[in-house]
């Protein structure tokens, strides 16, 4: 089984007219994904049709659209300025799965959205994020998936295309990957790096995890006590930034080595203490991979 | 975006918030004009967005006319930490009983808003918390409700050890979560702040960071002067919407991603050089902002090679290959290209008969790229 998504997932699209929206929900729909409809406030009515594919209704909400479907997940592509109405508005429609690839939400936004979903049935991925891909079977969001192949290897990163350049290489390993998670690359985000390790480590087609951080926060080094407390899987990290000035934002928001905290340095050893064995060029993956015994 | 100590302290007078009485000058002429206005002694201080400007001189305790006129000339002339200094804030001297340090900032790891305060004022929070951490008080605040009168009661209790001053410490308080949630900041902080002779809180001084994603939200700031952009290339890079940051080094980097970016310098410095800049050219690009990108490079005359590293999912490798082959004539240093991912075929056809570099491993690529900059 892949974690949070597998094939049978009902996806709607939030901002599914526009340039990135359209396009990525085409290529959502080339990999199997079940799209059943997209919302824009404003174009509802229309239907969209896609080569190879049922025509995707649009709506111009989402609880227009559920008058005619049910859905386990949403992906917002909407604009960063709208984005965090988009994301309120699924919540309250308890969609169980949000995932938001937009980039630029106001980091007050994302607390008070991170507050409100104490009580409520939706979990949050991103934003500022690739997605997830279940290689050849499904995937929400943008990861290429032409480039990887299917097997054991669970990723979990805050980089969109290091991950790619990762999984590239274990997908020429053996072994393969059972899902790619991308977390986002904010400073405050939906779910963590624990959340999804969590889920890695009760899914029985994980066998080996893939943990890609970055400067900044302490996702990282939580992500290593977690790793030491409750996980028994082999776990290979990787951590970017190494030669990243301080106080210089490292084009993710969340990227920055703030008051001293956060840097590479501080996460390898966080890594390397809970037994997560640190590679340092994204090729080195092969060999670690190549070592192990299954 | 950081506000200038004045830009930030305009907006504490806003709310009513007690600074020293201050005023900007942007010559020595001025600053001593100010300084026989606001009287002796006063204080000048240099209007620079770095740390460490009082270790620098960036801050002088004026007694007289004849030591304004002296350092009004001199701090015009100081660079702190290379940046020149363009405005000295002139400010009046405050009779303090005891300084404090007072902050709102944003804990990452609890996605909640937190006050940071401290007995100990005036040293930097960073070094306060290494060397006395137990001084460090921290109280979070509900992003739904706000800041609420009992914890500010408390952390007054804490601070003080009574609760004569909890009236005025809880207006400052929720003057600053209204300022802090108002203008969507990740730092507000006052350190540091003054408790005065007559037990008032006063600024005496005041550091705003503005989260940058939220300026849409806020036109007001749209025409503040910041310092942050230091170079000419970096100004161009920020107009054309790239994420750039000038390094020390020879390899110029071209690189879709900041992740992959990162990893890139990390790998270019391993095989002994030093990274010229960080370039992310972000997810989706096209052949003019390959073009704009290398452009923008060459600018920078420490660069002896340039390097180009692309993951292609939503970046389709041939756009890039085109941008590279309408720039190439203009470009007298090598290029490293490694190009992977969507359309890759199309793009090495394109490439095939210029003088770039091709090699589709990022390892081998770099290593190339370093062996050229170290010859150079």
């Amino acid at each position: 089984m892949s974690i949070l998504i597998n094939r049978n997932t009902k996806v709607l699209v939030q901002g599914i007219t526009g340039r990135d929206g359209q396009f990525h929900t085409q290529r959502m729909i080339n990999l199997g994904t079940k799209i059943l409809a997209g919302v824009t406030p404003g174009k509802g009515g229309q239907k969209i049709k896609f080569p190879n594919s049922e025509p995707v209704p649009v709506f111009n909400s989402i609880y227009e659209a559920k008058k005619y479907f049910e859905f386990d997940a949403s992906v917002v592509f909407v604009p960063a300025t709208f984005a965090t109405d988009a994301i309120y508005e699924a919540i309250d429609e308890n969609i169980s799965l949000i995932v938001v690839i937009t980039e630029g939400i106001p980091v007050h936004d994302m607390i008070k959205i991170n507050a409100y979903l104490k009580n409520k049935k939706s979990k949050l991925l991103g934003p500022n994020c690739p997605g997830i891909l279940v290689p050849e079977e499904v995937k929400i969001g943008i990861i290429p998936h032409e480039y990887f192949k299917r097997g054991i290897i669970g990723v979990v990163s805050r980089s969109g295309t290091l991950t790619y350049e990762i999984s590239y290489y274990i997908s020429q390993t053996k072994y393969g990957i059972s899902t790619i998670v991308g977390i986002g690359g904010d400073p405050i985000k939906g779910m963590d790096f624990v959340d999804i390790l969590k889920l890695f480590n009760k899914d029985e087609e994980t066998k080996v995890i893939v943990i890609i951080g970055e400067i900044g926060g302490l996702d990282e080094e939580e992500a290593a006590k977690f790793v030491k407390r409750n996980i028994k899987k082999p776990v290979f990290g990787f951590i970017a930034g190494k030669t990243a000035p301080p106080e210089k934002r490292m084009g993710h928001a969340g990227a920055i080595i703030e008051q001293g905290r956060g840097t590479a340095q501080s996460k390898i050893e966080a890594f390397i203490s809970a037994g997560i064995e640190v590679f340092e060029e994204p090729q080195e993956i092969i060999n670690l991979l190549e070592k192990i015994n299954l | 975006m950081k506000l200038f100590e004045y830009q930030a302290k305009e907006i504490f007078r806003k709310f009513n918030i007690l600074t020293p009485k201050e005023k900007l000058a942007n010559n020595e002429y001025e600053a001593i004009i100010f300084a026989k206005e606001i009287g002796f002694p006063c204080i000048f201080k240099a209007q620079v967005l770095v740390g460490g400007r009082g270790k620098a001189g960036g801050i002088k305790r004026i007694e007289n006319e004849e030591e304004a006129k002296r350092f009004a000339k001199e701090m015009f002339l100081l660079k702190i930490k290379d940046i020149p200094v363009e405005k000295l804030l002139i400010s009046s001297f405050v009779d303090i009983k005891k300084e404090l340090y007072l902050s709102i900032t944003i804990d990452r790891q609890e996605k909640i808003p937190i006050i940071i305060a401290s007995k100990e004022g005036g040293i930097e929070i960073e070094e306060l918390a290494k060397e006395r951490p137990e001084t460090i008080l921290k109280i979070n605040i509900d992003p739904l409700l706000g800041f609420k009168n009992y914890q500010g009661r408390n952390l007054c209790l804490e601070l003080f050890g009574d609760l004569s001053l909890v009236n005025q410490f809880n207006e400052l308080l929720q003057k600053l979560t209204t300022i802090f949630f108002l203008y969507e900041l990740q730092l507000v902080e006052i350190n540091p702040l003054a408790l005065t002779k007559d037990n008032n809180f006063c600024a005496i001084d005041a550091k705003i960071i503005i989260d940058d994603n939220s300026l849409f939200r806020h036109p007001e700031f749209k025409n503040y002067v910041t310092q942050e952009i230091k170079n000419k290339i970096e100004e161009e890079a920020k107009s054309l919407g790239f994420s750039y940051i000038k390094l020390e080094g020879k390899v110029g980097c071209i690189v879709n991603g900041a992740g992959l970016a990162m990893a890139t310098l990390d790998l270019i410095k391993k095989y002994g050089e030093n990274p010229a800049n960080f370039l992310d050219i972000g997810g989706s690009t096209n052949k003019e902002r390959i073009e704009k990108a290398l452009k923008l490079l060459i600018q920078d005359k420490d660069i002896k090679v340039i390097l180009v590293n692309i993951f292609g999912g939503i970046t389709r490798c041939d756009d890039v290959a085109y941008g590279l082959l309408s720039v190439i004539k203009e470009i007298n240093i090598p290029i490293v290209a490694r190009l992977i991912g969507t359309n890759q075929d199309k793009a090495y056809e394109i490439l095939k008969d210029t003088n770039i570099i091709l090699i589709d491993n990022m390892k081998e690529a770099i290593k190339k790229a370093v062996e050229i900059a170290v010859k150079s």
